[in-house]
């Protein structure tokens, strides 16, 4: 996968994405939740239970799927970005991460070729809007299969170990619920 | 950012079986071939990310909208970014969804999807003023300083031209259509030429028209051979989902341009090419999809590539 400037920003912050995507791809199926959490969040079940949480505990995180047709679409666009904006940059760059998804083309080398134009709208769409948390594209469509339609919002719930989804635009109240979750400190 | 390599795409293709239509109009058959002469934009670099709208100058600067950054960019002859202006937001000269541009011997004239009236820009990109209009615009053209016209997307009503002036008091206006075909169905691209006769390609329908000043449907001429166009029920609408003719221009000949849309044979490739009384005389072929085509007072021809990463310009040779 390609790693976007924004990303290569906040490595120089110690913030490397395998950090975060290892223990994600975890919550996806590949691992039981809980071993998940317990590599993502660098803690144990139970240091969680007998300490209360610092910034460096256990935390909600979340994954956006981010469905490229959105990008021409400026009012399927605004949802996803004022979410966005809702949340503080360095919050943004600790807990949020994202997969730009797209659909495949027919033969190989188009959809190589368009892989780079994705790449660089992908640069401007980060830079316009200020994405401060990185940005990472589906270049081998692991997630065509799991963006059925609109971009999406996996949580990965710390506080009842499970992993929500939810999708672009938000049903009333949930939009509240997940940025209580991400802005919370002590493992919400 | 580079001169395009000056590789001569004459994919002018006048079709066979098309001849024999436009000797019928009594046109003489003409080919018209595009060579590559300047190519801003490319897959490696970040000058433009998704361009909407162009324009350019007498001086030969080249103007375009971009709407993914949200920006109005200048550049020089050479393809040089000279200057970015715009931003994301609502206030003086930021834009939401910039769409159409168009430029006067002073200003330019932006429109946005997301914004209702035109901003108006000097050349040198700084905000002046937004001429209030309260419809949604599906087409721009620009007669002077003081003078623009623009298409007027039909939802509920049928689509009209309206001309303002440059505080947008609504000088005239052409009703082309009595009865509204549909939401979005009367949507068209348009442009004037210098007698002020009134050329209209339909997006939704199969249909090119000329009317003249005086408000005369002179011709109106069918295309791809589209009857219909497929649509779709969207929160209680029927929309269209297809597109019959996308952009039209006009090169100094008199020659009328069209971009044929989805139903077109090469979607979004295929460029007609009529005569000032509608006989097709010949059909280019572009070699990567576009939106719009843009053509200058020099008859340079202004395309889309790289899904509007590039923008291409083209000189048109007519043998």
């Amino acid at each position: 996968m390609s790693i976007s400037r924004a990303q290569e920003r906040n490595s120089k912050r110690n913030m490397n994405p395998r950090r975060w995507f290892f223990p994600l791809f975890c919550l996806l199926g590949l691992w039981p939740v809980r071993a998940a959490l317990f590599i993502c969040c660098s803690s144990t079940a139970g240091d969680g239970a007998a300490r209360p949480s610092a910034i460096s505990g256990r935390k909600t995180l979340c994954l956006i799927l981010i469905d490229f047709d959105t990008f021409f679409c400026s009012p399927c666009l605004a949802p996803l970005l004022e979410f966005c904006q809702a949340l503080p940059g360095p919050i943004q760059e600790e807990r949020l991460r994202g997969i730009l998804v797209y659909s495949r083309r027919s033969d190989e080398s188009e959809d190589s070729r368009y892989a780079r134009i994705v790449q660089t709208k992908m640069q401007g769409f980060i830079k316009a809007n200020d994405i401060r948390f990185p940005i990472v594209l589906d270049e081998h469509h692991l997630f065509n299969g799991l963006l059925k339609s609109n971009t999406q919002a996996l949580l990965f719930d710390d506080r009842r170990q499970v992993v929500r989804k939810f999708s672009f635009p938000f049903q009333p109240g949930e939009k509240s619920d997940i940025l209580k979750l991400l802005l919370s400190n002590d493992g919400g | 950012m580079k001169i395009g390599r000056m590789a001569s795409i004459s994919i002018c293709a006048t079709m066979a079986l098309l001849y024999p239509l436009s000797i019928r109009a009594g046109e003489k058959p003409l080919k018209v071939k595009i060579q590559e002469v300047l190519s801003i934009g490319a897959l490696d670099n970040e000058t433009l990310f998704q361009w909407t709208g162009v324009a350019s100058d007498i001086e030969g600067f080249i103007y375009i909208l971009d709407g993914l950054d949200y920006s109005l960019k200048k550049f020089d002859a050479k393809g040089q970014l000279v200057k970015k202006a715009g931003g994301k937001g609502q206030g003086p000269g930021e834009f939401m969804a910039p769409r159409l541009l168009g430029c006067s011997e002073n200003f330019l004239y932006a429109t946005d999807q997301g914004i209702l009236g035109i901003s108006v820009f000097d050349k040198d990109l700084r905000f002046q003023k937004r001429i209030p209009f309260s419809m949604p615009i599906s087409d721009l053209f620009v007669f002077s300083d003081e003078r623009i016209a623009v298409a007027v997307i039909g939802f509920q009503d049928p689509g009209r031209i309206v001309v303002l002036d440059a505080g947008g008091k609504v000088q005239s206006e052409l009703v082309y259509q009595n009865k509204m075909a549909g939401p979005l169905m009367d949507s068209v691209s348009a442009i004037l030429d210098g007698q002020g006769d009134l050329y209209l390609a339909y997006v939704f329908q199969d249909k090119v028209e000329r009317w003249n000043k005086s408000g005369t449907l002179l011709w109106s001429k069918d295309l791809l051979g589209v009857k219909k166009v497929k649509t779709e029920k969207l929160s209680g609408y029927v929309l269209p989902t297809e597109t019959c003719l996308k952009d039209i221009c006009l090169d100094h000949r008199g020659h009328i341009f069209v971009l044929g849309g989805s139903r077109a044979k090469n979607p979004s490739r295929d460029v007609y090419v009529l005569s000032p009384a509608g006989g097709l005389v010949t059909t280019l072929t572009l070699p990567d999809t576009t939106h719009c085509i843009y053509i200058d007072h020099q008859d340079f021809m202004y395309v889309r590539a790289n899904d509007g990463i590039t923008l291409k310009k083209y000189r048109l040779i007519y043998e």
